[in-house]
């Protein structure tokens, strides 16, 4: 095979093994839902947790 | 401490193989030197002359590649298999192509006559069974790669002008014939685009990220419609 004129040598070091081991997901990786953003109210009507007394 | 790598993401050029066969199904053979690059491996260069570091760079050892689909036009003996292959590890560098310390492919194109449908086809190369639709499927199960069948342009050549003798007595073409007529703006292009998606998109694909397969899907269609064989002209 004809690469042509050589030019410099170079070292890759792949950060991802481009030899697959079986390890393509067949199921995509599941997120769970985000949890709603507190809000100054949402807290309201719940008994605060109590203070360990002394 | 080693030293620092001047790329972190495997280079991908074009070569070709020729298909062999083991106990467990088909493989790829390079076509120079009867090595078989084992499934699931990188394949790791070796100096017949006892290099110390493959490839050496006053050598011609290293597994080899092209960035020009075109500079494999004219291979012979003719392999039936081209791929687009990851090189990493110490690299030569050159104006056309790679030599490389290890390699493992990325997307893989069989050449054959006959590859629409289950039936045989004549054997080419180390392999002497029919090159079919599932024996590319085992063949990319086996490599977890994906393997495009590409069609020839060429009959067989002893019988043209006979019809029956065609269907029964099939003459896998070769990757030359392939690419040969092929127009060479559009060919390179989606062969660039192939490689680089290929390369590129490694650690997306892998992560399961179906924009990253649907990319180098479509640049593998693109490829294959650059080299589908012209029509032939119809006759009034």
């Amino acid at each position: 095979m004809r690469i042509g004129e050589q030019l410099r040598t170079i070292t890759v070091e792949p950060v991802v093994d481009p030899v697959p081991d079986r390890d393509f997901p067949d199921r995509f990786a599941e997120v769970r839902p985000r949890r709603p953003r507190p809000t100054p109210r949402s807290g309201a009507g719940r008994e605060p947790a109590r203070l360990p007394s002394a | 401490m080693s030293e620092a790598p001047d790329l972190a993401v495997p280079i991908a050029g074009w070569r070709l193989w020729h298909l062999g066969i083991d106990e467990d199904g088909p493989v790829l053979v390079s076509p120079l030197r009867p090595v078989t690059w084992t499934p699931r491996r990188a394949a790791t260069a070796s100096c017949p002359t006892g290099c110390a570091d493959p490839p050496g760079w006053d050598c011609t050892c290293g597994l080899y590649a092209t960035a020009d689909l075109a500079l494999l036009a004219g291979h012979r003996p003719a392999p039936v298999v081209l791929g687009a292959t990851a090189l990493w590890g110490r690299v030569v560098e050159a104006t056309a192509g790679w030599r490389a310390e290890r390699a493992y492919p990325l997307v893989l194109f069989a050449v054959a006559d006959d590859v629409g449908a289950e039936g045989p086809g004549v054997p080419a190369g180390p392999y002497a069974g029919p090159l079919d639709v599932s024996l590319l499927r085992t063949l990319g199960e086996r490599y977890g790669v994906p393997v495009q069948p590409l069609r020839s342009t060429r009959r067989d050549p002893l019988h043209p002008a006979d019809p029956s003798v065609r269907q029964s007595r099939r003459w896998r073409g070769t990757y030359a014939d392939v690419v040969a007529d092929r127009p060479p703006t559009a060919m390179r292009r989606a062969a660039d685009a192939v490689r680089h998606e290929a390369a590129q998109g490694l650690g997306a694909r892998r992560l399961g990220d179906r924009a990253a397969q649907h990319r180098l899907d479509e640049a593998v269609e693109h490829l294959v419609a650059a080299l589908r064989p012209e029509p032939p002209p119809a006759v009034a």
